[in-house]
């Protein structure tokens, strides 16, 4: 998976990491924990590590159907660009 | 993904059961000639194609456009794709001057549906907060493809859902 961000006023980012590195059962249970902490317990949903690793999982599976799929692409008004490659 | 005039020309044709003979007959060209129109060797003469339009059910424009078409439409079982083929593409032009492009392939959606998922808010635009997208993925599911959901905001953010 690829992410960049190309910004006019800051530095630009490159990362690449492979996606079975990213989505595994670990970081899973991890991402898990961290997207509850964030979203908080007002909204009534709790995501779980096993829901999570079934997304990865199809993730990894989707990834040989459409290898290099742009996910995301972010073209702000400033110029700055935001790019999720799977 | 692109198309040409004659490959447009080929599935339109075939959609609505017509034959190249049947074609061509209409037409008043030879059989042949329709095939190399098909096969992009050749293009139709100019005068010939709001009659080609018209026998194929859309305008000029929509013919010698290659983009895809995205008009939403019901596909029959024989003709729908795998769903895992199927990418669905939100598309928010923002008032403000902000693209944003989301390419989803389908089966990442309906397990985000299943986990109980929301669409995130875009662009600090609600109106995609308001789009059921679990009933999209049921009517994708029977064969509707294309763009399904095209919206312009009162704030001026223009929004496509499309799935091709």
């Amino acid at each position: 998976m690829r992410i960049v961000v190309r910004s006019k006023e800051r530095k630009n980012i490159h990362l690449r990491f492979p996606t079975r590195m990213l989505f595994n059962g670990f970081t899973g249970t991890i991402g898990a924990g961290i997207v509850n902490k964030h979203i908080g317990t007002d909204s009534g949903y709790k995501l779980r590590a096993s829901d999570l690793r079934r997304l990865m999982r199809e993730i990894n599976r989707i990834k040989k159907k459409h290898p290099k799929l742009d996910l995301v692409e972010v073209h702000s008004a400033d110029g700055d660009e935001v790019k999720i490659t799977l | 993904m692109r198309t040409t005039l004659g490959k447009k020309i080929a599935e339109l044709r075939r959609e609505k059961g017509i034959t190249q003979e049947e074609m061509a007959e209409r037409l008043g060209v030879s059989p042949q000639a329709v095939s190399k129109w098909e096969n992009d060797t050749c293009c139709p003469d100019i005068m010939l194609l709001p009659k080609i339009a018209e026998m194929v059910g859309i305008t000029v424009d929509e013919l010698l456009s290659n983009e895809p078409k995205k008009e939403a439409m019901m596909l029959p079982q024989e003709q729908r794709k795998n769903p895992d083929d199927l990418l669905f593409k939100v598309r928010v032009n923002s008032a403000d001057g902000d693209k944003i492009k989301v390419n989803l392939p389908m089966p990442l959606i309906k397990v985000g549906i299943e986990m109980g998922l929301k669409m995130p808010q875009i662009s600090g635009s609600d109106v995609l907060k308001g789009i059921d997208f679990s009933q999209l993925v049921a009517m994708v599911d029977k064969g509707l493809i294309g763009k399904l959901v095209e919206i312009e905001s009162a704030d001026g953010d223009i929004i496509e859902v499309m799935v091709e």
